[in-house]
């Protein structure tokens, strides 16, 4: 079918094993760059509840932002004194958002 | 088709480039053959061996903290947390002491085969810059890590060096940057390691290299003498270029393999506080002119014995250095004395290190 010389082979099955090499090479520095994003940081994942102060400090119509394991969160009282909580992760972008107590919605300022 | 392709991108960078001028004149480069051949592989593997310095350097920078209370902790988390971390990290160690070895190698080499004569005194110049600069990042290396032993070696390293004559007292203030060994300490060595070391050591070996391939392999004079028929070379492209892949392959492995079976260790934080614990040593390549100075007294004449030590090293490296300006090959007398003064020097430098490893 075709003609592999003696030369072409030593060439392809070097190049073969200088691939495996380099694969074997360079794995652990791949891994080690990776690792970081991979480990938890353990404490942070745990949090299933937090205080934020007491109830009668949220006047109706205000909101805050806080830090809910490594995630931010918003907390908003509506003016009807519910108090609703979100994970603040703007689902656009990724930004954090805010609320807004005069045109009385959450709005991210990234757009 | 493919064939083509390549052809045309030749074609295009060689235009712009001159990439055909650079492959011949590398086509034109021979390496004599010899019994002392093998020499040449050094330089070689300083080079590869720097290269993996580079590499894992960088890689350690990514977890490394420079701060002295995240210092230790963070090369113990690199250690320990991270994939790999441990084998990165031991081939930064393991690799910059077997690179100060393969240094020393490569200069004896060259020194005893002659090879720092006309005209490559300036190669001999550059490259033993070269060893100073890697001593340089082997001393604020050492301190990285702020470990107990690196805390003392540092303290020991900067008294010694307020010893330098004259300028002694700034240049331990530069480097301390602060009252006492601390953050200011770490901050400076830590910008010395990573950038100001490093370029100075990219300027140096540019020239080094250049100079090399500008004027070719030394032929040791037993060489030189044989008649020409008798002379045997090879070509550097492609076969000593090929022996070479092997022999950094090789030692990549080795490296890879000690790291595997000996990785390196941190120790205890550094207390600043605490009494010094015992055996403090510097480096070995440090340890030979460490157990000189320890041997001479506290006071030499109204010198301090220190101070007079500093003298002597600078003297016997400043002779060293000298050697191609004094032994020009003219005078064999001049190069036997030369061979005498080097093997002194080598016979010295071993003898005082084991000296100082097992005192």
């Amino acid at each position: 079918m075709f003609n592999l010389t003696r030369k072409d082979f030593i060439r392809v099955l070097g190049g073969f094993f200088a691939a495996i090499w380099a694969a074997f090479a360079t794995y652990p520095f791949f891994r080690y760059l990776m690792s970081g994003a991979e480990k938890k940081t353990g404490e942070d994942s745990q949090v299933t509840s937090l205080s934020l102060g007491k109830a009668d400090d949220f006047i109706p119509g205000s909101s805050k932002n806080f830090k809910f394991g490594s995630i931010p969160a918003l907390m908003v009282r509506t003016e009807d004194g519910a108090f609703h909580a979100y994970n603040a992760i703007c689902t656009h972008l990724g930004c954090t958002v805010q609320f807004s107590s005069e045109k009385k919605h959450i709005f991210c300022a990234c757009v | 088709m493919l064939g083509e392709i390549s052809e045309t991108t030749f074609k295009w960078l060689d235009e712009r480039l001159s990439l055909s001028a650079v492959a011949s004149a590398a086509g034109k480069k021979k390496v004599p053959l010899h019994k002392q051949s093998f020499w040449y592989y050094m330089g070689g593997i300083a080079m590869l061996l720097l290269a993996v310095q580079f590499l894992t350097g960088i890689l350690l920078m990514v977890y490394y903290i420079p701060e002295l209370s995240s210092a230790n902790s963070s090369v113990l988390f690199i250690n320990s947390q991270i994939d790999f971390g441990w084998f990165v990290r031991s081939m930064h160690s393991w690799g910059a002491n077997i690179l100060i070895f393969v240094l020393f190698a490569h200069m004896f080499s060259a020194y005893f085969m002659k090879a720092y004569r006309k005209p490559r005194e300036l190669t001999w110049i550059s490259g033993l810059g070269l060893l100073m600069l890697c001593f340089g990042f082997g001393f604020t290396g050492y301190l990285l890590p702020w470990d107990e032993v690196a805390f003392f070696a540092t303290k020991i390293g900067i008294d010694i060096a307020e010893q330098v004559p004259l300028i002694g007292g700034i240049l331990a203030n530069l480097l301390k940057g602060g009252s006492e060994v601390g953050q200011g300490t770490l901050s400076r060595f830590f910008l010395l390691h990573v950038i100001v070391l490093p370029l100075g050591l990219f300027a140096i070996a540019g020239i080094h290299l250049l100079l090399v391939q500008l004027h070719g392999m030394s032929e040791p004079k037993s060489f030189q003498a044989q008649a020409p028929e008798k002379k045997k070379y090879e070509m550097f492209f492609p076969d000593f270029f090929m022996k070479d892949l092997m022999v950094w392959l090789l030692a990549f492995n080795v490296l890879a393999t000690i790291v595997i079976l000996f990785p390196w260790g941190v120790g205890p934080e550094a207390d600043p506080f605490a009494a010094a614990p015992a055996g403090i040593k510097p480096e070995w390549y440090f340890l030979g002119m460490f157990q000189f100075l320890k041997l001479l007294p506290a006071h030499i004449g109204f010198i301090e014995g220190e101070k007079v030590g500093l003298l002597i090293f600078a003297l016997i490296g400043g002779i060293f250095a000298a050697a191609p300006f004094i032994d020009k090959g003219e005078n064999p007398k001049l190069s036997m004395f030369f061979d005498i003064y080097g093997l002194m020097i080598l016979i010295g430098l071993i003898a005082f290190t084991i000296w100082g490893y097992l005192a």
